[in-house]
């Protein structure tokens, strides 16, 4: 895990330097780090430990697929953390180091590193805890009839205690993992936070799982490809026109996912055999049927999956929002319940299953939506804690001035304050709810193959299946499918919700 | 006619005599681990009818608590702020504010900003945005009913601010440092506007109370000057200001008064 985050860190500050000192490598880095962030890692995973496989066998394999796992799941976020911080350089330390004649190692060094150290260490912290996740669900996995493992570590324990019926040791472990979250979380990041505070040019408001994905949005609002995509709310002085041009947007939308399901279900079946044979592996069994009730079953899945997590999204929207306005409002409730919060956050949701199917008596689509919900709620809860903690504390004085009712305080003042960061925050949650899909479907222990739950259609199902099963295409096709139709999502439904809310309901513009 | 003007002659001549707003005797400590921090030290002021007061002192002298105090958002740890004999504990209809940083909803326009704080339960909507589309154009601000506070420059922002804390009709109008967060020239601007703007017959203000560090403004504003010392604050000078308005900032009297409150911050 450590060798994962120096690389994420190695990495992030050579991408996010890059990225944000020249123009060209900006253009290609930085849509590449969105697209591969908004992507359930975990579908793809098989498919590079396959490979890798094919090259290391053996333990070496099976290690250098987990590092690679958890480096591709905590690296895109402090990428662009680097990004941020180096864009926001003041220029006159710029305009000094090239005065100064230093050389382009010199102010690597000196400058550059330095500034982005805050960042890594702020978006270290989020970063650690979604690589905690996908070291749990990685260190066990099952391929076709052989399963590989890593020898030592937790999430391993975990599982061989739960399928062994050792509560008590599993206890322990789930103990253990707890107590080195806390020493780590805070011991050595807040150390590194803290010392690295020192960095910053200028003193900003901490804002809590800023997600890079909005970055990239209003990045790509400059570039003209997006016009086609593109809301301009207009200022209000003409409704009329306005509402037609929204209609004109809607139609275009429209068109534009049409045609774009139409090309990808033509070349869908190609497509998927080019990757698959790209990698030396020729399937043996491709008929057309098969492929025909592949490709179904995919949709299917998809969109019963897809349903799983709007209900569970609503639910977390319920649960989240009041809470997290109501805790942060109260600043002795804050102070003692924040950090636990950040405690119970950190715990990844797969060390915890065995304990779930326990408590649901085994219901699939039960565990599926503890999971979900688990992968969810923190996300909509820090981000509303982090956007009503933002308000400036004049705003609590201006509703007792003018002795505003509680039940309109919470109407036209807090909630309106929360938006922009639920916005945010929802975006991060639904994308953490795709990747866990595959760990929430369809849950196996160890050794064997056979499921202790799994719901009836999902699409993570269809991916744990197949990768059991070893079989590439029905994998293959499902990653795509899912790929495809998030970033679609996203660059449809929630960029609008973004923008409408960025517009309207920030301060200080 | 006749009788009832002389009423309320009568009337204003009794109101005059007796303070609005009184402070008696206001200690202010805050908790500091286990001992405490005094911020405020047997502080006491009087605000009465037609009077515009200003208090200042250094950063840090409490000042602000102080009008927190008045305000109702703070309670004093010893003494007590009175609004005509009765002790403010607290926030009240009767006593509105002006914010240093304006604190607008960004996501209301203009005019429902102003209409926030009313209360519409017993009244007709359209009486009660007649009244702040006439507490809008009081402040200058006609035609700028429907815009958003992103769209206005900071001056209009607290002229927004200003109609707001007009609206409810209050008679006691506290403003913190209002012209802190503007630039020099909007700041100038609003200043000559905003004397008459507060203390004329057609509002229901009795009284100003405003919070500054700029000596320039203050003797520009005020009438009464309540000048505090560095922390504990302690009231160390007031000054009676009695020129008449509009106040030539360039007369050797208006620089007499400047030297005068100088002397007492020093």
């Amino acid at each position: 895990m450590l060798i994962a985050l120096a690389l994420s860190i190695l990495f992030a500050l050579v991408v996010g330097i890059a990225a944000a000192r020249s123009k060209k490598a900006e253009a290609v880095f930085i849509p590449t780090l969105d697209v591969l962030q908004s992507i359930p890692i975990l579908g793809f995973f098989p498919i590079v430990i396959l490979t890798i496989l094919s090259v290391f066998p053996s333990q070496l394999g099976v290690n250098i697929a987990v590092i690679l796992l958890i480096f591709t799941s905590m690296s895109w976020n402090i990428a662009f953390g680097v990004y941020e911080a180096v864009k926001s350089i003041p220029r006159e330390y710029l305009e000094l180091a090239s005065m100064s004649k230093s050389s382009a190692w010199d102010r690597v060094a000196s400058i550059y590193v330095p500034a982005s150290l805050s960042r890594i260490a702020y978006n270290t912290q989020t970063s650690w805890a979604v690589g905690l996740f996908y070291l749990v669900a990685s260190e066990i996995l099952t391929l076709g009839n052989s399963t590989y493992t890593v020898d030592h570590g937790i999430g391993v324990a975990l599982i061989k205690f739960a399928s062994a019926n050792d509560w008590v040791s599993y206890t322990y472990a789930i103990i253990a993992l707890i107590i080195a979250v806390i020493i780590w979380r805070f011991v050595f990041l807040r150390e590194f936070a803290l010392w690295s505070e020192r960095y910053k040019f200028v003193e900003e408001p901490r804002s809590l799982h800023v997600d890079p994905l909005l970055r990239f949005y209003s990045w790509v609002n400059q570039k003209s490809i997006s016009k086609l995509f593109l809301i301009r709310p207009g200022s209000g002085v003409n409704r009329f026109t306005s509402v037609l041009q929204k209609y004109q947007k809607t139609v275009k939308y429209a068109v534009v996912a049409t045609v774009t399901i139409l090309v990808v279900l033509f070349f869908y079946n190609e497509l998927a055999i080019m990757i698959v044979s790209h990698k030396g592996i020729i399937l043996p069994y491709i008929r057309l049927s098969t492929l025909v009730s592949v490709e179904d079953s995919v949709l299917v899945a998809f969109a019963f999956s897809f349903f799983r997590i709007w209900y569970i999204y609503a639910i977390c929207v319920i649960v989240g929002l009041p809470l997290g306005i109501v805790i942060s409002l109260k600043m002795k409730l804050y102070d003692t319940v924040s950090p636990a919060l950040e405690v119970i956050s950190s715990i990844p949701a797969p060390a915890l299953l065995p304990l779930i199917v326990l408590v649901t008596f085994g219901s699939g689509e039960a565990v599926a939506a503890i999971v979900i919900f688990i992968a969810m709620i923190w996300y909509v809860i820090f981000n509303v804690m982090a956007g009503v903690r933002s308000l400036p504390a004049d705003y609590k004085d201006l509703a007792r001035i003018f002795q505003i009712s509680d039940r309109r305080a919470w109407l036209d003042i807090y909630i309106p304050s929360a938006i922009t960061a639920f916005v945010t925050g929802s975006i991060t949650a639904v994308g953490a709810a795709w990747n866990s899909l595959i760990v929430a479907e369809y849950f196996t222990t160890g050794n064997s193959t056979q499921p202790l739950t799994q719901v009836q259609y999902g699409i993570g199902k269809t991916i744990t299946i197949a990768t059991n099963k070893g079989d590439l295409l029905t994998l293959s096709l499902s990653v795509i499918t899912m790929t495809v139709l998030i970033i679609a999502f996203n660059l449809t439904v929630w960029r609008r919700i973004y923008h409408y809310t960025t517009n309207r309901y920030t301060y200080n513009r | 006619m006749s009788a009832s003007s002389n009423l309320t002659l009568e009337h204003s001549y009794h109101e005059a005599q007796r303070p609005i707003i009184s402070v008696e005797q206001v200690d202010l400590n805050y908790k500091k681990d286990k001992g405490f921090t005094p911020i405020l030290n047997a502080v006491s002021l009087t605000a009465s009818v037609d009077q515009f007061v200003a208090i200042t002192g250094p950063s840090g002298c409490g000042k602000s608590s102080l009008l927190r105090i008045i305000a109702g958002l703070m309670k004093p740890t010893c003494g007590a702020a009175k609004y005509r004999d009765s002790p403010i504990i607290d926030t009240r209809r009767e006593i509105s504010m002006v914010f240093q940083n304006f604190v607008l909803l960004p996501w209301r326009t203009a005019l429902e900003n102003v209409m926030f704080p009313m209360r519409s339960g017993h009244q007709d909507i359209n009486k009660v945005k007649e009244k702040c589309l006439e507490a809008l154009c009081e402040v200058g601000l006609k035609g700028f009913e429907n815009v958003y506070p992103g769209e206005l420059s900071g001056g209009m922002k607290q002229r927004v601010g200003i109609a707001r804390a007009l609206a409810v009709e209050p008679e006691v109008l506290l403003m913190d440092e209002p012209f802190n967060s503007l630039d020099n020239l909007t700041a100038d601007h609003l200043r000559k506007d905003i004397y008459s703007l507060l203390i004329n017959p057609n509002t229901s203000i009795k009284t100003v109370i405003m919070v500054s560090h700029n000596v320039e403004e203050i003797v520009e504003l005020s009438d009464h000057v309540v000048v505090l010392s560095p922390r504990p604050g302690r009231v160390v000078g007031k000054v009676e200001i009695d020129l008449p308005r509009p106040r030539n900032k360039k007369a050797d009297a208006f620089s007499n008064y400047e030297d005068k409150i100088y002397s007492y911050l020093s």
